[in-house]
């Protein structure tokens, strides 16, 4: 039996009934086109590990600096995209909303990565993760927007804002581990949430 | 009773399965044969049929490629094709108030 439970042949409906069945295929084929939330799990997990690794390094001068995040940032954009690519191949369909999804964050990951390297060599210095933390809540923000989510817009977007709030009312090396806590929080729980979701709508 | 009159909806796309790929294709932006062929569950060859009779109307296009080696062939709504879809749910809309009025006009 095919997902839709498409009658194959031509039968007479009525308007209200065919109406129907043109939202309920429009409403199945843009749930399957929704991401698998593999990205959030991916950059929560990657950047807790590497926020941590950082204020290790910081507290015991290990001078990682700007190689860890250079090659943290790197591996992250790298692993995005072929993660990316192997979702479009594997649902067989792209939507305006899955391109808009991956536009949102491409934008919002080159600007923290321009805050973070550019904007920590010049004026931001200590608040380059409450800028950061900023931009995350904004990215989550609008993808609950295209989601269709409230919790995603005010869990993870608020989250997001208000530790942007505390890193820069309470600045120091320790905003590394706030970083750490917001991306588990915030950005892996979310991931979590959504990948079990789909997997429900898979299955279904 | 049924107020649906047939003749007023495009011909196209009044079929089930040609409607299931238009409404399909409405909400996406790229589809694959195979992801259409299981969502509707269609035989290929039934399928075949149908997305080639909207290809011919210029309601949809298509585009041949391989993927790791596999041919692939996925299918776009056209802007005449969302053009005809859109019509065809307006018209459907229409089609609904008008048979609520003939019905709330035979109860009076």
């Amino acid at each position: 039996m095919n997902d839709l439970q498409i009658e194959t042949h031509d039968l007479p409906l009525n308007p209200a009934d065919e109406l129907a069945f043109i939202r309920r295929i429009m409403q199945d084929s843009r749930r399957t086109a929704v991401d698998n939330g593999m990205n959030y799990m991916f950059w929560g997990v990657w950047t807790a590990l590497s926020a941590i690794v950082s204020y290790c390094s910081s507290l015991f001068h290990w001078r990682l600096g700007w190689y860890l995040w250079g090659t943290v940032i790197s591996i992250g954009w790298l692993v995005s995209w072929l993660l990316i690519r192997q979702n479009r191949r594997r649902a067989g369909v792209t939507s305006l909303a899955g391109n808009l999804l991956v536009a949102v964050w491409a934008g919002c990951g080159i600007a923290s990565t321009l805050v973070g390297f550019v904007g920590g060599m010049t004026v931001l210095g200590n608040h380059i993760t409450g800028v950061i933390a900023l931009i995350t809540g904004t990215g989550f923000y609008i993808s609950g927007v295209l989601y269709g989510s409230a919790w995603l817009r005010y869990y993870a977007a608020l989250g997001w804002w208000c530790t942007g709030v505390l890193m820069f009312l309470f600045p120091g090396t320790h905003v590394l581990l706030m970083l750490a806590f917001a991306m588990v929080v915030f950005q892996l729980v979310p991931g979590i949430v959504l990948f079990r979701q789909w997997r429900q709508e898979q299955a279904a | 009773m049924n107020d649906f009159d047939y003749q007023q909806l495009d011909d196209i796309i009044h079929s089930r399965i040609r409607l299931a790929v238009m409404a399909l294709l409405a909400s996406l932006d790229t589809a694959e044969f195979t992801y259409i062929r299981e969502k509707i569950g269609a035989t290929d060859g039934n399928l075949s049929i149908h997305l080639k009779k909207l290809e011919e109307a210029e309601y949809i296009a298509v585009t041949k490629t391989f993927v790791d080696r596999k041919p692939v062939t996925m299918y776009t709504l056209n802007k005449k094709g969302r053009k005809a879809f859109e019509l065809y749910v307006e018209r459907l809309e229409q089609l609904l108030k008008q048979s609520a009025q003939v019905s709330v006009k035979g109860k009076k």
